[in-house]
């Protein structure tokens, strides 16, 4: 061999040791999970997405109770018994029975005391029987007597679950339940980690739902058929945009699910003809570049919107009040200059008054035209671009007058003066600041809200306050944000809620940013009082060591039972689904990494398969933390296809998915996330830490 | 050459580790089932816990981390003891699963209830059994018991006794 086959050998065999070097390496980094593209191997390691269907599984539930019911005998002295047998309100029963005496039943719930006792009659006429038992204790083994229509009782003994640990505290202040309106008081939950509940006039819980994720930060309003009709469970937008509306009992029944993809938040309510006015967004908020300041009317039977009302095209988005509701971004993709919270039908006058606390502005527009009848509220900050509102204000008359500042809840009130040229409202009147400007704004420590009512003089345009209560409790009721202002027509008392009090060591501040991330405590008030000012229910609501956050955002004094709601038999009506979804649509400006780099790590909230809609409630996080920007896109990507969607960013690396599998290719996808987050709170400037997150699921689409 | 020859070498076993580490795999939990007239009682592992806590650390736009914590500790001297289980009806009837029958069951034949009110399971991230007796379906979650320190290195039983039958099902 000479010299230089030897060198060529010696060349070679280098050669190869390089090659298989390369091979091991990239076989290293294949094995490794960097490569985001799948193979048969990786997708067989992933989990497929849960299928979760609300109203398919609550429909499988009654079929499964049925199917036990069946096997044995039950009897009136010894029925079957299904605590919260819809999970979402464990403060409630179903009772199951045959009777050779059909008729109806009288079921009664022993309370602490007689004010606290609760009784109705159920109406039916089979020998099959089914009761619905609410308005129980929690973590109590109560005694439930039931009488048929023969005069035979029985006791019924139902072991409820103890009040989960992160429950907020209601403490009892004051009751006096004979110059109470009668019912109990139904405590709205403003953020998902509080609770929604009803209390008594022990304010001792008689019904809570589990599912924190529904029926908050919106009002919830019994229907004429008795029904209850709240927000559902998906986010569009933190915190409380939601896109659907349950209509449900108190036995967590689900009859019917809208799907509105405007998404709805803060207020509802049912009108004249049945179809429901809702406070919304425009549909397509995240690239008009506001949000919360439209109005909609949903057709009761088929769940779409039928009408809007956008407010930026009647008011003007551009003045600019000092308060504290913003959180501090600079250059923010979504302004929520209006954040209306109530929208409230006119019927005396075929109008709509809608309240925005960010502009103290209460307005009432013509349904027909959107004309503004008149805006009540302080006249400050007219100017330039606003002024053109000023020949709307109400000039303010009579002694004793203070106009409201951030306010909630305004509601029209019964005539009294027969003057069809005059309307009297009630509202919760927060005080915010009580200033347009910063510089004169009141401070959280001086200030204080109070309920109020005024009568506006449609024809000479002036507005006269005819009563009020809360200024005389200072800082004891201030808060800041939140709250709910209702008469009560049976006595004539007056329910306020002041919903939102933010205390630094029980002092009040005005952070609600902070509050709403749970940085500092949120506390409420809810107070009744008679017209005479007589305080005859009270309630302090406190955190407790798992949730700083006890807000309420609205109360209402209800009759729980409605015979009406509870016709509906096991297994024969399924709940139905109506209206439209907002789906996420593909990006077509973001291109899906081939690998999975950087130091995002995705979490979920939620994750599930309703019927081949991919749900997604995620969170991006960047090194253990989450940041206040951020910007996800959910990757689907099978061995052939690869679908990069956007999705619904919100603050502190909170996002939301809505994908519509069924318009995709056949096949087995890997989900992955692309996503960035931005140091700082300028959404234009700010380092930006960028990756690709597996999440160890994939979803079949048949 | 020596130093290519050295470097090649260096990487061709970063390559045969990195395969290694990429093949490593994680054991299972151990799992066990016992049938009581109408309903399957399945373990499917257990923790030791001497307290619970959760951390949640949040940077907000201020660049202030905003750190919330929780915990929940036994009585001084106990762990809490979170039993995963799988409690199904597998037949239609009308008995009822009661968790008073319920109970963990020490080397000394102590018997120790679940808890109360363990719904602070939640709150630490696990998915937890309701408390109130079991009529159907499938309940998949833990619950959680206050047991004595020393016991808990020691073998354990998880036992249930109704008018049906009785069962008791080794946790270690």
């Amino acid at each position: 061999m000479n010299a230089s086959k030897a060198g060529q050998l010696h060349k070679m065999r280098w050669i190869i040791i390089a090659a298989a070097i390369i091979l091991l390496a990239l076989s290293a980094v294949l094995l490794s999970g960097k490569i985001a593209l799948p193979t048969k191997h990786t997708m067989a390691k992933l989990q497929e997405v849960p299928d979760d269907d609300l109203l398919s599984s609550q429909f499988e539930t009654e079929q499964e109770i049925l199917s036990h019911y069946e096997a044995s005998d039950y009897t009136f002295d010894a029925p079957f018994v299904v605590v919260d047998p819809y999970d979402l309100n464990p403060c409630s029963a179903l009772v199951l029975y045959e009777t050779t005496s059909p008729g109806d039943v009288r079921v009664m719930i022993p309370g602490k005391d007689e004010n606290s006792s609760i009784a109705y009659t159920h109406a039916s006429n089979t020998e099959y029987v089914e009761i619905p038992v609410i308005c129980l204790y929690p973590g109590t083994e109560n005694k439930v007597l039931l009488e048929d229509a023969a005069g035979h009782r029985t006791m019924v003994t139902i072991k409820t679950e103890p009040l989960p640990v992160d429950f907020q505290k209601y403490e009892l202040v004051y009751a006096d339940p004979v110059l109470m309106e009668p019912g109990m008081t139904l405590c709205i939950a403003c953020f998902e980690h509080s609770y929604t509940a009803l209390i008594d006039c022990n304010a001792d819980v008689r019904g809570y739902f589990s599912n924190q994720r529904m029926a908050h930060g919106t009002s919830i309003i019994q229907l004429k058929n008795g029904n209850l009709l709240a927000t559902g469970d998906n986010y569009k937008q933190v915190p409380y945009n939601m896109t659907s509306l349950w209509e449900f009992n108190w036995l967590g029944k689900v009859f019917r699910i809208y799907d509105i993809p405007n998404a709805v938040h803060h207020d509802i309510s049912e009108l004249p003809d049945g179809n429901i006015l809702a406070v919304s967004n425009n549909v397509d908020m995240f690239t008009t570049g506001t949000r919360e300041d439209v109005a909609i009317i949903i057709d009761r039977a088929s769940g779409n919107v039928i009408r809007t009302f956008d407010f930026r095209k009647i008011l003007e988005e551009t003045r600019d009040p000092y308060h504290h509701f913003h959180p501090d971004i600079v250059n923010p993709p979504n302004i929520d200059w209006m954040h209306m919270n109530a929208a409230v039908y006119d019927a005396e006058h075929n109008s709509l008054i809608v309240s925005s606390p960010t502009q103290s502005m209460v307005v009432s527009i013509l349904l027909d035209t959107s004309k503004i009848n008149w805006i009540l509220g302080p006249h400050e900050g007219y100017e330039n671009s606003s002024a053109y509102l000023k020949d709307y204000l109400l000039t303010p008359v009579g002694e004793n007058f203070e106009w409201q500042w951030c306010q909630h809840a305004p509601s029209v009130l019964p005539d009294t003066d027969h003057n069809p040229d005059t309307l009297d409202l009630i509202l919760l009147d927060n005080g915010q600041n009580k200033s347009f400007y910063q510089q004169t704004a009141v401070a959280a420590k001086d200030n204080y809200s109070r309920g109020v009512c005024y009568r506006i003089d449609l024809a000479a345009k002036t507005i006269e306050q005819l009563w009020e209560y809360g200024r005389e409790r200072g800082s004891d009721c201030y808060a800041t944000f939140l709250g709910d202002a209702d008469y009560l027509n049976r006595t004539q008392n007056r329910l306020f809620c002041f919903g939102g009090q933010l205390r630094v060591n029980d002092v009040p501040v005005d952070d609600i940013v902070e509050g709403v991330f749970g940085g500092i405590a949120i506390r409420s008030r809810i107070v009744e009082v008679t017209p005479d000012k007589q305080v005859v229910f009270e309630v302090a609501v406190h955190e407790n060591p798992y949730s700083p956050s006890s807000e309420t955002y609205q109360t209402e004094r209800i009759a729980p039972y409605s015979d009406e709601s509870f016709v509906s038999q096991l297994g024969l009506t399924p709940g139905i689904r109506c209206g439209a979804y907002d789906d996420n649509e593909l990006d077509g400006t973001v291109k899906a990494p081939n690998v999975f780099v950087g130091n995002i790590v995705v979490q979920f909230n939620r994750i599930q398969n309703e019927n081949g809609r991919l749900i997604i409630d995620g969170v991006l996080q960047y090194k253990g933390g989450t940041y206040m920007l951020g910007r996800a896109n959910v990757i689907l990507r099978s061995v052939d296809t690869t679908y990069v969607f956007q999705t619904y960013n919100a603050m502190n690396g909170r996002f939301f998915a809505y994908i519509d599998t069924t318009r995709l290719d056949s096949g087995v996808y890997q989900i992955s996330v692309a996503g960035a987050i931005r140091e700082g709170n300028d959404t234009q400037s700010g380092t930006i830490h960028k990756g690709h997150a597996p999440t160890g699921y994939k979803i079949t689409v048949p | 050459m020596r130093l290519i020859k050295k470097t090649l070498l260096l990487w061709l076993g970063v390559g045969c580790f990195a395969v290694l580490f990429a093949c490593g795999g994680a054991g299972n939990a151990a799992s066990e089932t016992a049938t009581i007239g109408a309903w399957d009682l399945a373990f499917a592992g257990f923790q030791v816990k001497e307290d619970l806590r959760a951390d949640t650390n949040d940077v907000q736009y201020s660049g202030v981390s905003v750190r919330n914590q929780i915990s929940e500790s036994p009585d001084q001297g106990n762990v809490f003891l979170l039993v995963h289980i799988v409690v199904e009806k597998k037949q239609a009837s009308a008995t009822v699963f009661y968790w008073d029958g319920l109970s963990i069951q020490d080397a000394d034949g102590n018997n120790y209830h679940r808890m109360e009110n363990d719904s602070f399971l939640e709150n630490f991230g696990y998915e937890r059994l309701m408390s109130t007796d079991l009529t159907l379906g499938k309940n998949d979650g833990y619950i959680c018991f206050e047991i004595p320190k020393e016991e808990a290195s020691k073998p354990l039983s998880l036992c249930y006794q109704s008018d049906e039958g009785s069962c008791s099902i080794k946790l270690r």
